[in-house]
């Protein structure tokens, strides 16, 4: 049984249809990077798993109870980044976190055990006695990390964690998600598609509210179409002319021979074929010397782009 | 009810953080003087009948006024969606 299953939900405001029966499960344990263009309906889902919205149709499943049934008690396993990291910026760091703890209605010794354990998980210690207006955005979003993770949830919703951050800061939420998600079941959102390839272990992709792709980053990149470039070096005679003839090759863009009588190339092929055992025999034919061969790994953007344009076209 | 408590808490600190709160204060006195005043002037009687007949509408207006604003700022902002998700139900959170 999956930890979280969204069965063909839908929401609509007015006449747009912002999430269009939606189906995806996620297993325990799981982080889940949830992409797609601005408006495909990413915010839309992840506020329907924290029931800020209600489904107009369909069911979201939480360890096998439906979240309409069981309102309160899951909400007491979510914990939810919304986007935009909203605070009281009115408010200190520790006046915030007992607010939220109140809120979640954490008392005596565990209270005071989970706030210390989110400050200490997040590093907001030296700006804990701070006013939340004053801090800097990366503070901020690790104040925003820490209230998600107040209540111990199961499942973390983090809905575009690192939007406006300089790249250090980047870095240093990337890997507090990637340490929170060792013990918990995150789905976050995210433009990065990068970040995506470094934090999550699976990815969906939504396009105008409906789910267009679902699985691993590394194959979901593997079966994105279109053309891959092989870089070869190699000196010998007729490289750039014998490579140009074989098979699902497109194009070869040749560079200045070098004074050792190398030259580089690089080949637009075919993605459906892989070339390099062809380029190896070829070259062992004519005697080449091969200094490289290297095909550049598909890329996240091909993907999204194909995926989402796609969809917007249709 | 802790969560009502609690964003009430919250909602009057905030208020109070502000002039808004004691600006309104101010209004507030100023309008009941102005009903009270004239019963002393003009009957040289101290009740407060003309006052409280009035304080309903008065508050209907003043409450309004600040707890709509309070719940739109909070929208706008997007806190509302944290208190929201943290276990509050809407009726809760209009309740403050």
């Amino acid at each position: 049984m999956p930890f979280l299953s969204v069965e063909s939900v839908s929401k609509r405001f007015d006449d747009v249809t912002a999430v269009d029966r939606v189906s995806f499960a996620v297993d325990r344990g799981e982080v889940v990077g949830f992409l797609g263009p601005n408006g495909a309906g990413k915010s839309t889902t992840m506020r329907l798993i924290t029931q800020y919205y209600e489904p107009d149709t369909g069911e979201i499943r939480l360890d096998g109870l439906p979240l309409a049934a069981a309102a309160r008690a899951a909400k007491r396993r979510i914990g939810y980044l919304p986007e935009n990291n909203p605070l009281y910026g009115d408010m200190l760091v520790s006046e915030y976190l007992a607010f939220i703890a109140d809120l979640r209605e954490l008392r005596g010794p565990a209270r005071s055990q989970a706030i210390d354990d989110a400050v200490t998980g997040t590093g907001l210690e030296t700006v804990y006695y701070r006013p939340i207006g004053e801090l800097s955005k990366g503070f901020r979003q690790r104040v925003g990390l820490a209230q998600a993770i107040l209540h111990r949830p199961d499942l973390l919703v983090f809905d575009e964690p690192t939007e406006g951050l300089d790249p250090n800061q980047r870095v240093e939420i990337r890997r507090l998600i990637a340490e929170l998600g060792k013990a918990r079941t995150v789905i976050l959102s995210t433009h990065v598609l990068s970040e995506v390839q470094h934090t999550c272990s699976r990815l969906l992709i939504i396009s105008r509210g409906r789910i267009v792709a679902d699985g691993p980053v590394d194959r979901l990149i593997r079966q994105a179409e279109g053309a891959v470039e092989i870089a070869v070096e190699a000196a010998g005679d007729g490289v750039a002319a014998a490579l140009a003839q074989l098979p699902g090759v497109r194009q070869v863009a040749p560079q200045d021979r070098t004074a050792d009588g190398r030259v580089a190339l690089t080949l637009t092929a075919d993605r459906t074929r892989d070339l390099r055992p062809e380029i190896f025999a070829l070259a062992k034919a004519r005697g080449w010397t091969l200094y490289e061969l290297h095909q550049a790994a598909g890329s996240l953007e091909d993907l999204f782009q194909q995926l989402t344009q796609g969809a917007a076209e249709q | 009810m802790n969560a009502i408590r609690t964003i009430a808490r919250r909602e009057l600190k905030a208020l109070f953080d502000q002039p808004t709160a004691y600006i309104l204060l101010v209004v507030f006195t100023g309008l009941n003087a102005y009903l009270f005043w004239p019963q002393v002037e003009v009957y040289h009687t101290a009740s407060l009948r003309p006052m409280l007949d009035l304080l309903p509408w008065l508050l209907l207006v003043l409450v309004s006024a600040v707890t709509m604003r309070a719940l739109a700022e909070d929208t706008r902002a997007g806190t509302l969606e944290v208190v929201r998700s943290s276990g509050s139900t809407r009726a809760r959170c209009c309740f403050c």
